[in-house]
């Protein structure tokens, strides 16, 4: 409703951009947008799948978490490695491994894999473009720079473009509304590490020079691009002020480690 | 105390929930996504009631009765909730009712017209989903779920084939078996039942009837021992369609595929007419006889080879014929056969499975010995398996053939050599007897080994005072009937026989061996026969299928049921007695 009432203001005011529109838009998804399995010569069941030395420490610390009837807690993290391993999507035969690791029926690992949207269930680029398309980044004009983006890289909205280096997406709330409109860009392109960087505040312009940066080898600068430091607004501080050198006053906590008291000792 | 629809009842400690209690008072509540044999899941939302005090209207399936509570099912404001909720749930369904098969039983249908609008507020784009395959037996419309996840929840808890689940989120959920599984299961069928809607639908009668033309008879399953209540619907003296009968404890609403399509397997070669088969220069010849001459051509036989006359009795044979065999067996002098080996005891606890089907869940420990109780009897299975989800401790054994089951088996790899020289010291797997209390499920095929094993038990005995339970599951309730009578029985042990003298109204016959003459009194012709059963002469008697006549039965449990004719037969096919009757008084009169 919300977003209704919006669009409606907005139109009025003819500030909005008229392409897209709520009763034609189409559902949205990020990476594999079919809920059902294709079989393709890098994602079947019968290759074999196992985690490389390095992921296999960390799955055993994400393991070591939970006990041992409590397994099936593991498999969002350990779809995560997963992906990471993979160069950005989970096959099939990883969702199997995971669905051995775990003891659950394999349909829950399916389950899990395909609600959250940050696990992309086909190959995806080197790197990983999503645009926010929640009400303050489309208030901000997201779909302008969805627009510029999609120009740019010659591809839609879902594809990778012809060098497979970026692929573009689309995400929901991040939670940098202040900063809105935002890009998030996930790194696959060296496997062992992996970053998952916000680039805010974005103009058409900065958008298309961080990928550009990005293509040329060098790394943009993260966070807003616009020069203001973190999320303050253009009068500055407004409160919580701090004299220099002095600490931030915590709020008051208990001592967690500390035994209760036995009311009868008092007396 | 509580208030409900202006009514007074007293509380009760007992946990209840608002639909619960409503359906004891005869108030009735529509729900979706609520089955009384799944878990509850709450989230088709049609079953919402006003409670006096909360802001919001609440759930009835999954609210608990407090004390004090002022409920109202059928004020202004819950018509209003129905009304809107079956607006949400009507925006991606297809308004495809007549072509739908699930058109006259369906809950969508019924509730809408008693509590739906007649016009959609809804104009933007209809979400469409791609279709899916289960199974042979089961048709797919998924544009018309209503995601109300009864099927997940049966394939979870019940059939114990996790191969469904809910894939996406939002307005894009489905139901959907990503991978592609198939549902391979002995009790598939029932998820044709379980859908509210036409989803889910029966594949062999699709396009082929309409619910209002149809009558309904209630009968009994014999191809299981549990005997099954059924509810066998006709057409035009023609058996169409087969649904579990509600309201019982026997089968708690769930049929095996088998049950639900015993009636094609009927359908097929039926015999009209007696007839003579016999085999010429390696020619198969048929030629159709009277009733008269097939009777007198008995007697020729019967007469020119008084040594061994067999009389083999095959399953689905009625208690009154088998006295009637019984009787005969004494006069023609004939020695009986079937493929049940008699037991050494006549107490009935032998041969009868001595727990309710209530008590299951009182169950701890279980050992099944030389059985396959998920082929064999897969609703007592299924039962075991849904106390296994709820209560962990159960410790489940099994011996013999290794076979699969969708629970997890504790199988014991003992060897027959072992069991044979009863070498207890050896047997250090069978120290569970001596720690824990263990019902026993077995079955008597192999009788040699098996009562050397419960001699070893026996003798385990002794380090222990554990009394174990013993429970006998047989394959069909001839072979319950057969004990009850205690028909006598006798091996085979030679080659060549004579005569044979086989009553059975559908199955194989399991014998390799020769004879003379055989008299098969059979509804259907089987073509199998010839495989496992090699003759000179053969004369066909057509008789009555089980469900052409009156039968009694007795069950697993030794509980009486009856099956009425379903279907009249044609002139020409007569029942069992009668045949077995006319030879009887034939023989006294003209001996």
């Amino acid at each position: 409703m919300l977003s209704r009432t919006i669009r409606s203001v907005l139109t009025k005011t003819n500030k909005c951009f008229v392409n897209r529109t709520f009763t034609n838009c189409a559902p949205r998804f990020s990476g594999n947008a079919l809920l059902e399995h294709v079989d393709t010569d890098d994602n079947r069941s019968e290759l074999p799948f196992d985690f490389t030395p390095h992921y296999w420490e960390e799955a055993n610390k994400i393991l070591a978490k939970y006990p041992p009837h409590g397994k099936q807690s593991a498999t969002v993290p350990l779809l995560d490695l997963a992906q990471r391993q993979c160069k950005g999507y989970v096959p099939i035969q990883a969702m199997h491994k995971i669905a051995e690791i775990c003891g659950v029926p394999r349909k829950q690992v399916y389950e899990n894999a395909t609600f959250y949207a940050m696990f992309n269930r086909t190959p995806v680029g080197k790197y990983h473009v999503q645009v926010c398309v929640t009400t303050p980044c489309m208030l901000r004009g997201c779909d302008e720079i969805m627009e510029a983006l999609e120009k740019h890289l010659g591809c839609k909205n879902g594809e990778t473009d012809s060098e497979g280096l970026f692929t573009l997406g689309e995400m929901e709330c991040m939670g940098a509304c202040v900063n809105a409109p935002m890009v998030v860009i996930s790194d696959y392109s060296n496997p062992p590490n992996f970053s998952y960087d916000f680039y805010e505040d974005l103009t058409v312009e900065s958008a298309i020079e961080v990928l550009e940066k990005i293509r040329r080898g060098q790394k943009p600068t993260v966070g807003p691009q616009n020069g203001r430091p973190n999320s303050l607004g253009p009068q500055g501080r407004t409160s919580l002020f701090f004299d220099k050198g002095s600490e931030v006053q915590k709020p008051y906590c208990r001592d967690i480690n500390a035994q209760p008291e036995n009311k009868e000792q008092k007396k | 105390m509580f208030n409900l629809n202006n009514k007074i009842y007293y509380y009760s400690k007992k946990l209840q929930t608002i639909l619960l209690f409503s359906k004891k008072v005869n108030i009735v509540i529509p729900h979706f996504c609520y089955h009384p044999l799944l878990s509850i899941a709450g989230n088709c939302r049609i079953c919402m009631v006003e409670v006096l005090g909360s802001i919001k209207p609440v759930i009835a399936c999954a609210t608990i009765i407090m004390k004090g509570m002022i409920i109202f099912t059928n004020s202004e404001l819950v018509k209003c909730i129905r009304e809107n909720i079956l607006e949400f749930l009507l925006i991606n369904h297809p308004l495809d009712c007549p072509i739908c098969d699930q058109a006259g039983e369906c809950d969508l249908q019924d509730l809408s017209m008693i509590y739906g609008s007649d016009k959609s507020r809804f104009i933007e784009k209809k979400k469409s989903v791609t279709n899916k395959y289960f199974n042979n037996i089961i048709k797919v419309n998924m544009t018309r779920c209503i995601n109300c996840t009864r099927c997940i929840r049966y394939a979870d808890e019940l059939a114990g084939v996790p191969f469904l689940g809910t894939m996406g989120k939002g307005v894009n959920m489905e139901i959907s078996n990503y991978f592609k599984n198939l549902f391979i299961s002995e009790v598939s069928g029932n998820i044709i039942d379980i859908c509210p809607v036409g989803a889910l639908n029966n594949k062999i009668t699709s396009y082929q009837l309409r619910n209002w033309e149809l009558y309904n008879h209630v009968s009994i399953d014999l191809f299981d021992s549990l005997n099954q209540n059924i509810l066998v619907q006709t057409k035009e003296n023609n058996i169409v369609r087969v649904l579990p009968l509600k309201k019982n404890l026997i089968n708690m609403e769930l049929i095996t595929d088998n049950a639900r399509f015993f009636y094609l397997k009927m359908k097929k070669n039926r015999i009209f007419f007696p007839f003579i088969e016999y085999i010429n220069k390696l020619k198969i010849n048929n030629n159709n006889c009277s009733w008269n001459y097939s009777i007198k051509l008995f007697f020729k036989y019967y007469n020119k080879n008084n040594k061994s006359k067999i009389i083999f009795l095959d399953n689905y044979i009625d208690f009154l014929d088998l006295e009637v065999v019984k009787l005969l067996s004494y006069k023609l002098k004939f020695f009986n056969t079937n493929k049940y080996e008699r037991l050494f005891n006549n107490n009935r606890n032998n041969w009868l499975l001595n727990i309710d089907i209530n008590t299951f869940n009182k169950i701890k420990n279980i050992f099944f010995m030389f059985i396959n109780l998920k082929k064999t009897n897969s609703i007592l299975n299924i039962n075991i398996y849904n106390n296994l989800i709820n209560e962990t401790y159960f410790n489940i054994y099994s011996i013999g053939i290794f076979n699969e089951n969708i629970y997890k088996l504790n199988h014991l790899f003992i060897s027959i050599n072992e069991i044979n020289n009863l070498y207890i010291n050896k047997l250090y797997n069978l120290n569970i007897f001596i720690k824990n209390k263990y019902d026993i499920f077995r079955k008597n095929n192999n009788s040699n080994i098996l009562n050397k094993f419960f001699i070893m038990i026996n003798k385990l005995n002794i380090y222990s005072n554990i009394n174990h339970e013993y429970h006998y599951i047989s394959e069909t309730s001839t072979e319950i009937m057969l004990h009850e009578l205690s028909l006598k029985n006798v091996y085979l042990n030679k080659k060549k026989y004579n005569f044979l003298y086989n009553i059975s109204t559908y199955n194989n016959i399991e014998i390799n061996k020769y004879f003379n003459f055989i008299v098969f009194q059979i509804s259907n012709y089987n073509t199998n026969i010839k495989k496992n059963i090699k003759y000179k002469l053969a004369l066909y008697l057509p008789t009555k299928i089980y469900y052409e006549n009156l039968g009694i039965y007795y069950n697993l449990f030794f509980k009486k049921q009856i099956i009425n004719t379903l279907v009249i037969s044609s002139k020409n096919s007569v029942a069992n007695k009668i045949v077995l009757h006319v030879i009887m008084e034939y023989y006294n009169n003209f001996k």
